[in-house]
């Protein structure tokens, strides 16, 4: 029932092909090497936020948004919390004794942090030569208005009172004492309430916290427990000592472990699931094992093909795009199968002759998907174009594989079974919409539906959409940091200018503000390098008001006592940047600095506060006249960003749909809208049912329906292209029910955004399918002409 | 997010601020704990004969005499005045000669009296709950709680004759052990003398004379000097 194409013969293709599929095997090599490199050490990628954009419109603030991100990279906080220090000190020793125990067993990847536990004594040691030269304000307005002589009289009260000698100097050091009130008030900036074995009481509970952090080498993201897991048993050793212990941790790595076990699970369920649905059809449809190890074969070579290609481009490769790449399981099977499917067809035509039949439509079917996959890279989320490159290459390299090697490993067409038989049998009872009386009732009814569904769909661009952490992980962050006082580093203070000076000094006119606000009980502290380093032009004159002032007391000290007191001496020079940066005593603050940004230098003020928008809106207004100071929020510019781009991004799905109608057109003429229309209806109607669900409407909603534009024309076209050929049907069917399983896995992903990409897409998908054999012309058209004259 | 500099922090001075509400803590409890009658079966238990011999009272009225030799002074500091330690309010540690200062010590805060009649709240344990179970542990000791008072110290008890004892308490570690190397009680029915021993070298010398345990009452204006 075929007609031969006249301008090429059998052994024309033959010769051509042998060529191609050698072409092809040499790509397929290097990829293969490729790969056996990469499973060596592989680089993936697990943080959230490197798929989001970075501001093109403010570089100096994406590098900000890094430098904050990279400071924290390595990590973590541990908290265990008693009813008394007694049990708290055996608990902890218990802790620290599991800890130890698992790294003998296996090197852990992390370990606790040391520099921290004598962080008071080297940082003191540090100051102790700028004390003269570092104030509180309150010190400094007593200096400069108290009389001294009732400095005096102070200092004389305290020297004799029992009480009055908390000193961290020797008396004549400091003689007003100054320099425990300094280190006091930053530790009430701090917010923070430790006791004299450093526990802090919070909540009715002793606590004692534990740092941890990552080693270099050792951490890598394998998808094993391998953080959790120590932690657990550290936990369950220490609750054996107390049995009420309670123990909360945070820190990225754990993040970055949760992620990346939780898409290894996922791309273990989606990539296998799909797998195995689709040898299981396969089977069902050809009875034969070579099918299923050719498509296999596909898959495979897919796959290698678009993860070299990403990491190639990208230099390393996301885990979400891991979990979404696995979804292409389900899609790039499409053209296995309809060579499968037309080779049970036609078991008369010779596999040479089928393929100038074939190869029309699987290229344009190939071309949608490609366009739209690659419409999802328009937007400029490095993590969407990532997944765009790697579904693209997927595509190409299965199609290739199939077209290039299928003719020659492939010998026998599969027999017919009952399934493929019963399948086939469908189309010819599908009815088809006309203009009759039933057909209208039918699309006005779904109008009606649709047009309501739609009325009510909202949008929301919230950024927790893309978080997917554990809930219990979570829960724990929200205490820790409700205990601890911890600043987000999602909203901040960006303080910039020419130089490290200058910088100090719109921050102390910044921190002048923020204390007020601590003052009015509106935020519990800030963190700001000024600080603890302050600029150069407040040291000066600090300094030179307490050597003025503190030579009075000891001179009126000496005079009452009868003593000769001498102020021992000071630094001479302020404290500047560059020491302080080298020091130990910076450590803790050091990722607050950001140094050189852009064209001058730069630093962030932290804010410790818990209150809704109307406290970061008075936050946002504090920077009003000051020079060189941005109040940032990323979680609300994130969720404008998304919004923006799902606005953007609803256009460009305009647009891929009338460059779709374009090329069906330049083929099908006047019935290239019946390619089209099922998967715009399938389209409206799942936006429909989503605002029926009540479920948002989000950019990922949007991407999911450029996809499904991609994907689901492609029923219309295979429909159109062969119609009233039942393989064509058959290859629809099994395409439509293994891509649908692939999404529908996705659907079932905790990452909140790939769920609402694969639940569209689960619609989507079964709409189109289900749609497509109506809109398949009512009378018989001369199809196998058509396709010849536009082979022409 | 790092919780690094909160982590050390000021602890040292806390420590120290810390070491000096319990050595005041100390010396009382030293009284309140020799207030309780020595429990059955300990009998030969020097510590408890020290308990037994120590006069048990509500209020507590005294002149003190206290020598401080601070490093980089030729010569001792003294200085002289009164105090008053009630179980209900707290203490009264008024500094008479040759500067007058007053220091007050209750459940909520330690305060200074300033000359005009002001009181400074130094540290208000309410908003420092940090020292609020410092402040806690301080009133337990004050009401004689032994266990308390040996949780931070190793006590030494010795019996001079049969009426005068000697208590030593070394600190067992941390904050008070870089603050102190030992604090020594001596008395009879009442403590007489304490010398403080600072880690730094610093040694205060103190001596209580014209010890009343009456009137149980606080008066009126003892009264008000706690609030």
């Amino acid at each position: 029932m075929m007609k031969r194409p006249r301008v090429l013969t059998e052994s024309t293709i033959r010769a051509l092909w042998r060529r191609l599929g050698l072409a092809w095997l040499a790509v397929v090599l290097v990829v293969g090497v490729h790969q056996v490199h990469f499973w060596e050490a592989p680089r993936i990628e697990s943080d959230v936020l490197a798929l989001l954009p970075e501001d093109a419109r403010d570089p100096s603030l994406a590098q900000a948004t890094r430098r904050i991100a990279d400071a924290h990279v390595r990590q973590m906080v541990v908290l265990l919390g008693a009813a008394d220090a007694a049990g708290l000190e055996s608990a902890t020793l218990a802790w620290r004794d599991s800890l130890r125990l698992s790294d003998q067993r296996a090197t852990l990847p992390f370990s606790e942090n040391p520099a921290m536990q004598d962080w008071f004594e080297r940082a003191h040691a540090f100051y102790q030569p700028w004390r003269g030269h570092l104030l509180t304000s309150g010190q400094r307005q007593r200096l400069r208005e108290v009389p001294v002589e009732v400095l005096v009289q102070e200092a004389l009260a305290a020297l004799y009172s029992p009480m009055g000698a908390p000193r961290l100097t020797p008396m004549q050091a400091d003689p007003l004492n100054l320099w425990p009130a300094w280190w006091q008030a930053r530790a009430a900036r701090s917010g923070l309430q430790l006791d004299a074995d450093g526990l802090l009481h919070a909540e009715g509970q002793v606590w004692r916290i534990l740092q941890l952090e990552t080693r270099d080498s050792a951490f890598a993201l394998d998808g094993e427990r391998r953080i959790a897991t120590a932690l657990d048993e550290a936990a369950a050793a220490a609750r054996v000592v107390v049995p009420q212990l309670r123990e909360l941790r945070t820190g990225v790595p754990l993040y970055a472990e949760a992620a990346a076990v939780q898409a290894s699970h996922e791309i273990n369920l989606i990539g296998f699931g799909s797998l195995a649905g689709i040898l299981l059809l396969t089977w069902l449809a050809f009875h034969s094992l070579r099918p299923i190890l050719l498509m296999a074969l596909s898959l495979l070579v897919g796959l290698a093909g678009a993860l070299s290609l990403t990491i190639w481009v990208f230099g390393q490769v996301h885990l979400l795009t891991l979990v979404f790449g696995a979804t292409l399981v389900g899609v790039a099977q499409d053209y296995g199968i309809h060579w499968f499917a037309s080779r049970l067809g036609h078991a008369d035509t010779s596999r040479w002759s089928l393929l100038p039949w074939l190869l029309p439509g699987m290229l344009l079917a190939l071309a949608t998907s490609v366009l739209a996959y690659l419409a999802l890279g328009l937007a400029p989320f490095p993590g969407l174009r990532q997944m765009a490159l790697f579904s693209v290459a997927g595509l190409a390299g299965a199609f290739a594989t199939v077209l290039l090697w299928f003719p020659w490993l492939e010998h026998e067409p599969p027999r017919a079974t009952i399934l493929s038989r019963h399948v086939m049998g469908w189309l010819t009872r599908w009815p088809r919409l006309g203009a009759d009386p039933p057909s209208l009732v039918v699309m006005a009814g779904v109008s009606i539906l649709t047009l309501a569904g739609l009325w009510q769909l909202r949008s929301n661009d919230d950024l927790r959409s893309l978080q997917a952490l554990p809930p219990e992980l979570i829960v724990q962050q929200r205490e820790l940091d409700r205990i601890l006082g911890l600043p987000s580093p999602a909203q901040f203070y960006l303080v910039q200018a020419g130089d490290a000076d200058t910088v100090l000094r719109r921050e102390e006119a910044l921190t002048a503000r923020l204390s007020d606000l601590v003052g009015q009980g509106l935020i519990t502290g800030y963190r700001a390098v000024s600080d603890w380093l302050p600029s150069s032009a407040r040291q000066e004159e600090d300094a030179a008001l307490s050597a003025r002032v503190e030579s009075q007391v000891l001179a009126g000290i000496s005079a009452r006592t009868g003593e000769s007191l001498q102020r021992p001496a000071l630094a001479r020079t302020p404290l500047d940047p560059d020491t302080w940066l080298a020091s130990p005593a910076s450590r803790p603050l050091r990722s607050l600095w950001l140094g050189t940004l852009g064209e001058g230098v730069a630093s962030v003020v932290m804010v410790e506060a818990q209150g809704g928008d109307a406290l970061l809106g008075r936050l946002a207004s504090q920077v009003e006249g000051l020079e060189g100071v941005r109040w940032i929020n990323r979680t609300a510019e994130y969720s404008e960003l998304l919004g923006h781009y799902r606005r953007m991004m609803a256009w460009f799905g305009l647009i891929g749909l009338v460059l779709v109608q374009v090329a069906v057109f330049w083929r099908y003429r006047g019935r290239s809208w019946r390619a089209l229309a099922p998967t715009v209806l399938a389209g409206a109607c799942t936006l429909a049912l989503l605002g029926w669900l009540g479920q948002p409407l989000q950019l990922f909603n949007v991407l999911a329906l450029l996809l499904l534009l991609g994907l689901g024309v492609d029923y219309g076209i295979f429909l159109l292209e062969y119609d009233g050929d039942d393989s064509a049907w058959l290859s629809v069917c099994i395409g439509a029910g293994t891509t649908w399983l692939s999404f529908g896995l996705l659907a079932l992903s905790f990452t909140p955004a790939l769920r609402a990409f694969g639940l569209t897409l689960l619609i989507g998908i079964a709409l189109v399918w289900f749609f497509s054999p109506f809109f398949r012309p009512r009378e018989m058209m001369a199809r196998v002409d058509d396709g010849v004259s536009a082979h022409q | 997010m790092s919780a690094g500099f909160r982590h050390g922090g000021p602890m040292r001075w806390r420590r120290c601020a810390l070491s000096i509400i319990l050595t005041l803590a100390t010396l009382f409890a030293a009284l309140a704990q020799a207030m309780e009658a020595p429990s059955a079966g300990t009998d030969g238990d020097a510590l408890h004969q020290v308990q037994a011999r120590v006069v048990q009272a509500a209020v507590l009225r005294g002149h003190f005499e206290q020598e401080k030799q601070v490093e980089g002074f030729r010569n001792p500091l003294r200085s002289e005045g009164r105090f008053l330690v009630s179980r209900e309010h707290g203490v009264l540690w008024i500094t008479e000669k040759p500067f007058p200062s007053e220091l007050v010590l209750t459940r909520e805060h330690i305060g200074t009296r300033d000359a005009a009649g002001r009181l400074r709240i130094e540290v208000d344990t309410r908003r420092q709950p940090g020292l609020a179970s410092i402040n806690t542990a301080l009133f337990a000791l004050m009401a004689g709680d032994v266990t308390a008072l040996a949780r931070h110290f190793e006590l030494e008890a010795r019996l001079e004759s049969d009426t005068d004892w000697q208590l030593r308490l070394v600190p067992r570690a941390g904050a008070l052990q870089q603050a102190f190397r030992q604090i020594v009680l001596e008395g009879d029915t009442h403590v007489r003398r304490v010398r403080i021993d600072d880690r730094n070298g610093d040694q205060t010398l103190l001596r209580f004379s014209g010890l009343l345990d009456e009137p149980a009452q606080l008066d009126d204006e003892e009264a008000a000097r706690f609030d």
